[in-house]
C-alpha cells in the first residue's frame, strides 16, 4: 500500500470507530427514551406485562387523551411557561454580571463571598425547609408563581458557571480594552457580554431545564391546584396514595421534555456559532 | 506623575465599584434565600425540637449524636444501629465512582459532539435527552431495566461472557453501583452542554497550529483541550461533588427510605431527612447537615485549589 | 447596540411581570386573615345591618386526583353558602405530606384542617398539635364512626379526630387460575392458604400468592388471629412480644412462605408457589394480580378502584373475586387502615373549623366524596347497604371479623413498621436466620423506644 492509501485507510477506520462508539452510546442514552415512548401508547396493563413488549397493541391514545383531558393541563403549561421563562431571564442577567465581576474584577472581599455563595449549595434542602417556610410566608410568597421565580432568580452554580467561562477566556482583550480607557462596565456590556453567548445559552438550557421539571420547590411552595406547575401537577393527577397511573405520567412527563429539547436544538445552533475568541486580533 | 496615579486611583475604585453593583442583587437575593436558612440551621443543630414545642437548648449533645453513630460503625455495627455512619460510607464510594467517570464522559461526548461530523445534531441530542427527564421518572424505568431478568442483565449476558445475572436491586454488593449507573447517565449528558460551550472558547488557530505540526487526534486531546478546558473541568467537577455527596432522589426510589438491602443504598442525605422528619429530631438532623457541609466544602476547596485558577 | 439589546430585555421581563401578575391569582392569605365587610343598610330593603368577620379556613390534603379536587370544591361551594362567614382555601400537597406539615408548624404557618395518617398519628397527638374533636362534636355525631376506628385517636379520654374514611385488607382471588387448578372455593384458613398456593403452582404453573418481602403489618393479622396479643410498642420492655410464643410460630411461617415457597421450591426446580411482585416483574401486589401473574394476594380496598382503572378487562365477579382474610386457630383478623381530618391545635378558629369537617364527614358529605368516589369505605355505619356504593367494597364490609386492628404500633409506628419489615425481608432473602431476624426486631424496639 501506498502511504498515502494508508494514511486513507487509517482515517477511514478512525471514522467508523467514532461512528460506532457515538451510535452505541446514543442507544445507551436513548434506550429508556425509547422504552417511555413505546409504553405511553400502551395500557398500563400491557405496558407492566414482563417480559416486556415492545409493539403497543392495542395502541392507545388513552394517555394523552387523559392528559388533555385534564382541565388543569392547559393553565400547569402557563404556569410552568411564565416561571421558567422568569428563571432563565434572571438567571441571564443577574448571574453573568456576577460571574463576570468575580472572573474579572477585583474588590475586596472577592473570594470570600464567592465561596460564601459556593457553600450555599453545600446545606440539604430539608434543614432548610423551616427557615424557608419562615420567610416565604413572612413575604406573603406561598402559593405564588413569583414568588418560586424569586428563589431561583440568581442560582449559584449559574453565578459559577459564568465565572469559570469567563476566566477562560483570553485576559488580552479586557487588557486592550482597559488601556483603550474603557471602564469595567463597558467592557462587561461591550466585550464580555457578546463573548459569553456560548455560556448564556449553557446556562439558559440548564436554568430552563432545572424549572421546568422542578419538582422540589413548587411542591412545597405552591399549593392550589390552579397555581402548579406540570411535574407537580402531573403528580398531582396521577399519584394516588397507594398507587400510581404510570402510564399517563410516561406521557405527561414526555409533553414535558418537549420544550427542553426544543430548546436545546435552538440553543444548540447558537452554542456553535457563538463567536470564536481569536487571541490578540483586534 | 500625580495626574497618572490619581486615575489609576480612579480606575481602581470605579473597578471596586462596579464590581460591588454587578454582584449586588445576586448576592442580596442569595442572602435573603440562602444565608437566613443557613444560620437557622446552624442555630437549629445546638437545640431539640419537634417543630410543634418549643426549642431545648441542648449544647453539643447533638454533634455527639453523630460522632458517636460514626465511632459505632467504624467498630464495624450494623447498619441499622450506625446509619449516619453507613450513609457515609456509601456516599463516599459513590461519589469516587460518579464524579470522574460523569467528569470524563462528558468531555468525550463533548469533543464527539463537536467534530463536523453527520449526523452531529443527532448524537447531541441523544446525549442530552437523559438529562431532560425528571430523575424520579428516570429511576423508575431503570428499576425496571435492573430487574433480574430485565434489559441490562439481556445485554451484559450477551458482552461477557459466563456472566450470571444478578438481582442489581436487591443485591446488597450491587445497588450502590445500580445508582451509580444511573446517575452517570443521566448528569454525563448534562455536563456535556458545559463542555460543548467552553469548547467555543478554545480559538481554532491552537489546533491548526498542532496539526500542522503532525499531532494527531489524541495528543490534540490530551495537550490541548483538556488544558484549555480547566475552568470548565473545575465547574463540571466541583458541581458534580456537591451533587454526588447529597444525592437523595435516586436513592429514595430506587433503594427506599431505609435505603435497601442492607442499607446498600442508604446516603448521607436519606438519613438527614430521615433524622429530620421520620425520627422528628431536626436538631441531630441540622448537625449532621454540617458534617456533611464540612466534608462537601472540604474536598471542592482541596480540588480548586490544586487544580485551580488557570487563567490564561 | 447590545446595551439596548440587554435594557430591552430587562424592561421586557419587567412589564411581563406586571401584566402577568394580573392574569394569575396571585397571593393567598399567609394565615387565617380576616376581611371585614360591612354592608349599611336601610330599614327598606331585605338586607340586615350586619359587621360580618369573613373567616379563612386553610384545609390541607394529599391528592387523589382531578375527580376528588372537583368534588371537595362542590361541597366547599355548598359549605361557603350555608356558611357566608366562613371561607375554605383548599391546598394540595402531592408529595411528603406529614414532613411538610410538620415543618409548616415549626414555622408556625400549618394549615387549620389537615389530613393525618393513623401511623403519624401519635406524634401529632403527643406533640399537641391536634385540637381534641371531643370538645367540639356532640356526642351523637361522634356515636356514628365506627369505634374501633376512633381508638387510635383517644388519648387521656379525649378524642383528637374523626376519620375521614377506611380501608381493610382481604383476600383476592382469581377464580379463572381456581378452576384451573380444580378448586371451589377461596381458601379459609392460614393452612389452606399455604395449601392451594402449592396446588395453583403445580396444577398451573402460575405462583399461588404473592406477598411483600418485609410487610410487617400484612404479618399481624397471621399473629393476632392464631392468639398474640396486638403489638403495642410503647416501652422498650414492650420488646417481649416477640417472645410470645405464638408470634414466634406465625412469624416462622410467614418468613417460611417465601423461604420454602420461592427459594426452596426454584432449587427443586419447580414453580414457586409464594413469590414477591419483583419476581413476577410488577411493581406491586396489585401489578401481580392485575396481570393475573399470582392467583391470590391479600391486600386492601384500594385494589379496587385500582383493577377497574388499570385492568378494565380483568372483571369482578367473572375473573376474580373478593374473600375475607383467612382464619387463625383464634379467629379471623384483618388490618384497617385510616386517615383522620386532624385540626390544628394552634388553630384561630377551631369553631368555625369544626363546622367544616362536621360538614365533610357528616352522612351527606361521606356519601358524595367517599362511597361515589369509589377509592375507599365510608368511616360512618349505615352505608353497608347503600345503592351507590360498588358491590366490591359493600363485599368486603359485609365480612365478619372477630378482631379489627387499626395500623398503629405505638408511638413510633413508622420507624418500628420499616425496621421490622427490612429484618422480614433479610430473613425471607436467607441474609439471616428467622431467630436472628427476631432478634433483631427487639433491638429495634429496645433502640428506639428508649427516649
Amino acid at each position: 500500500m501506498t502511504p498515502k492509501e494508508k494514511e486513507l485507510l487509517i482515517r477511514r477506520i478512525w471514522v467508523v470507530i467514532t461512528y460506532v462508539v457515538l451510535l452505541t452510546f446514543a442507544l445507551v442514552y436513548l434506550m429508556p427514551f425509547i422504552r417511555s415512548l413505546i409504553a405511553s401508547f400502551m395500557t398500563w396493563a400491557q405496558a407492566s406485562r414482563y417480559p416486556p413488549e415492545w409493539m403497543p397493541s392495542p395502541f392507545t391514545l388513552e394517555n394523552y387523551q387523559k392528559l388533555f383531558r385534564l382541565e388543569l393541563f392547559p393553565r400547569w403549561i402557563r404556569n410552568t411557561t411564565l416561571y421558567a421563562g422568569l428563571i432563565v431571564a434572571g438567571n441571564i442577567m443577574f448571574t453573568s454580571m456576577a460571574g463576570y465581576a468575580f472572573a474579572r474584577l477585583k474588590f475586596p472581599g472577592r473570594d470570600v463571598l464567592f465561596s460564601a455563595l459556593l457553600s450555599l449549595l453545600m446545606i440539604p434542602m430539608f434543614v432548610t425547609l423551616v427557615p424557608n417556610y419562615i420567610i416565604i410566608y413572612k413575604l406573603g410568597l406561598i402559593d405564588n408563581i413569583f414568588g418560586l421565580a424569586l428563589l431561583g432568580l440568581t442560582n449559584v452554580s449559574s453565578i459559577f458557571l459564568m465565572r469559570q467561562y469567563f476566566m477562560s477566556l483570553s485576559t488580552e482583550i479586557f487588557e486592550a480594552a482597559r488601556l483603550d480607557g474603557c471602564g469595567p462596565i463597558k467592557s462587561f456590556f461591550y466585550i464580555a457580554l457578546p463573548l459569553a453567548r456560548p455560556a448564556l445559552g449553557a446556562v439558559a438550557v440548564y436554568q430552563f431545564l432545572g424549572s421546568w421539571n422542578a419538582f422540589i420547590g413548587p411542591l412545597i411552595f405552591l399549593r392550589s391546584p390552579e397555581n402548579f406547575t406540570l411535574p407537580v401537577g402531573l403528580s398531582f393527577a396521577f399519584q394516588r396514595s397507594m398507587w400510581t397511573e404510570y402510564t399517563p405520567i410516561i406521557a405527561g412527563s414526555l409533553v414535558a421534555s418537549a420544550p427542553t429539547i426544543i430548546l436545546f436544538l435552538v440553543l444548540n445552533k447558537y452554542l456553535i456559532r457563538g463567536i470564536v475568541v481569536t487571541g490578540g486580533k483586534g | 506623575m500625580f495626574s497618572f496615579s490619581s486615575f489609576y486611583e480612579k480606575a481602581r475604585n470605579k473597578e471596586i465599584v462596579a464590581g460591588l453593583s454587578l454582584i449586588s442583587i445576586a448576592v442580596i437575593l442569595n442572602l435573603v434565600f440562602g444565608y437566613f436558612a443557613m444560620g437557622f440551621a446552624f442555630y437549629l443543630s445546638f437545640f431539640k425540637w419537634d417543630y410543634i414545642g418549643t426549642m431545648q437548648f441542648v449544647g453539643l449533645k447533638n454533634f455527639e449524636i453523630v460522632l458517636r453513630d460514626l465511632m459505632r460503625g467504624l467498630n464495624g455495627a450494623s447498619y441499622l444501629l450506625s446509619p449516619f455512619y453507613t450513609g457515609l460510607k456509601n456516599i463516599l464510594i459513590y461519589t469516587a465512582i460518579v464524579v470522574p467517570v460523569q467528569t470524563f464522559l462528558a468531555i468525550v461526548l463533548a469533543s464527539f459532539a463537536n467534530q463536523k461530523i453527520k449526523g452531529q445534531q443527532f448524537f447531541k441530542v441523544s446525549y442530552f435527552l437523559p438529562a431532560t427527564t425528571s430523575s424520579v421518572i428516570v429511576a423508575l424505568i431503570f428499576i425496571w431495566l435492573f430487574m433480574k431478568n430485565g434489559f441490562i442483565n439481556f445485554a451484559l449476558s450477551h458482552v461477557i461472557p459466563g456472566f450470571q445475572p444478578i438481582d442489581w436491586i436487591n443485591d446488597r454488593n450491587y445497588l450502590l453501583l445500580a445508582i451509580a449507573t444511573v446517575a452517570i447517565w443521566g448528569t454525563s449528558g448534562h455536563f456535556m452542554v458545559s463542555f460543548l460551550a467552553a469548547m467555543q472558547a478554545i480559538p481554532k488557530e491552537i489546533y491548526e497550529a498542532a496539526m500542522l505540526d503532525g499531532a494527531g487526534p489524541i495528543r490534540r486531546f490530551f495537550f490541548i483541550t483538556i488544558p484549555m478546558l480547566r475552568p470548565m473541568i473545575v465547574y463540571v467537577v466541583v458541581m458534580g461533588l456537591i451533587g454526588a455527596l447529597q444525592m437523595f432522589d435516586l436513592a429514595w426510589v430506587m433503594a427506599g427510605a431505609n435505603g435497601g438491602p442492607g442499607g446498600a443504598g442508604y446516603t448521607v442525605a436519606l438519613d438527614i431527612y430521615n433524622e429530620a422528619f421520620t425520627r422528628i429530631n431536626p436538631g441531630v438532623a441540622a448537625a449532621k447537615s454540617w458534617f456533611l457541609f464540612a466534608i462537601i466544602f472540604t474536598t471542592t476547596y482541596i480540588f480548586q485549589k490544586k487544580y485551580g485558577r488557570a487563567m490564561r | 447596540m447590545k446595551k439596548v439589546l440587554f435594557g430591552g430585555l430587562l424592561i421586557f421581563v419587567l412589564l411581563f411581570a406586571v401584566v402577568a401578575s394580573g392574569c394569575i391569582g396571585g397571593q393567598t392569605q399567609t394565615s387565617t386573615g380576616e376581611t371585614k365587610t360591612e354592608t349599611q343598610v336601610k330599614t327598606e330593603t331585605k338586607v340586615e345591618t350586619q359587621v360580618q368577620e369573613k373567616v379563612f379556613i386553610r384545609f390541607a390534603g394529599w391528592s387523589a386526583g382531578e375527580t376528588e379536587m372537583k368534588n371537595y370544591q362542590k361541597m366547599i361551594a355548598e359549605f361557603e353558602q350555608a356558611n357566608p362567614n366562613i371561607g375554605i382555601k383548599y391546598e394540595v400537597i402531592t408529595q411528603m405530606f406529614h414532613e411538610n406539615i410538620l415543618a409548616s408548624f415549626g414555622a408556625g404557618v400549618a394549615p387549620d384542617i389537615f389530613y393525618v395518617d393513623s401511623a403519624w398519628s401519635p406524634i401529632f397527638i403527643d406533640k399537641g398539635a391536634l385540637y381534641p374533636i371531643s370538645e367540639l362534636a356532640d356526642q351523637s355525631f361522634i356515636n356514628q364512626f365506627y369505634p374501633f376506628l376512633l381508638e387510635p385517636f383517644k388519648k387521656d379520654g379525649k378524642l383528637y379526630g374523626l376519620p375521614k374514611d377506611w380501608s381493610m385488607l382481604a383476600l383476592f382471588y382469581n377464580k379463572k387460575l381456581f378452576e384451573q387448578a380444580g378448586l371451589t372455593k377461596p381458601p379459609e384458613t392460614w393452612e389452606e392458604l399455604e395449601q392451594y398456593a402449592k396446588i395453583i403452582a403445580d396444577k398451573t404453573g402460575k405462583p399461588g400468592l404473592a406477598i411483600y418481602l418485609g410487610g410487617f403489618n400484612r404479618y399481624v393479622p397471621v399473629a393476632v388471629s392464631n392468639g398474640a396479643p396486638k403489638p403495642w410498642f410503647e416501652k422498650p420492655e414492650d420488646a417481649a412480644w416477640f417472645d410470645n410464643p405464638v408470634v414466634k410460630e406465625t412469624l416462622t411461617w410467614y418468613i417460611n412462605l417465601y423461604k420454602k415457597g420461592k427459594i426452596e421450591r426454584e432449587e427443586q426446580g419447580l414453580t414457586p408457589y409464594v413469590v414477591q411482585p419483583g419476581d413476577v416483574g410488577a411493581g406491586w401486589l396489585g401489578d401481580a394480580f392485575g396481570q393475573q401473574e399470582v392467583a391470590m394476594v391479600i391486600s386492601g380496598n384500594w385494589m379496587i378502584p385500582f383493577l377497574a382503572d388499570q385492568f378494565p378487562d380483568f372483571k369482578y365477579g367473572e375473573d376474580w373475586d373478593i374473600a375475607p382474610v383467612p382464619a387463625g386457630k383464634e379467629g379471623r383478623v384483618t388490618m384497617a387502615y385510616t386517615v383522620i381530618l386532624g385540626i390544628n391545635a394552634k388553630s384561630e378558629h377551631p369553631q368555625e373549623a369544626w363546622k367544616f369537617v362536621e360538614f365533610l364527614l357528616g352522612p351527606d358529605g361521606q356519601k358524595e366524596l367517599v362511597v361515589k368516589g369509589g377509592h375507599t369505605l365510608p368511616s360512618i355505619k349505615g352505608f353497608e347497604n347503600d345503592p351507590d356504593m360498588w358491590p366490591q367494597h359493600k363485599k368486603t364490609l359485609s365480612f365478619e371479623y372477630d378482631e379489627m386492628i387499626v395500623f398503629l404500633w405505638g408511638p413510633k409506628s413508622g420507624p418500628l413498621e420499616g425496621k421490622f419489615s427490612d429484618a422480614m425481608a433479610a430473613a425471607m432473602r436467607g441474609e439471616m436466620t428467622i431467630d436472628e431476624a427476631i432478634d433483631v426486631m427487639k433491638q429495634v424496639v429496645q433502640e428506639e423506644l428508649s427516649g
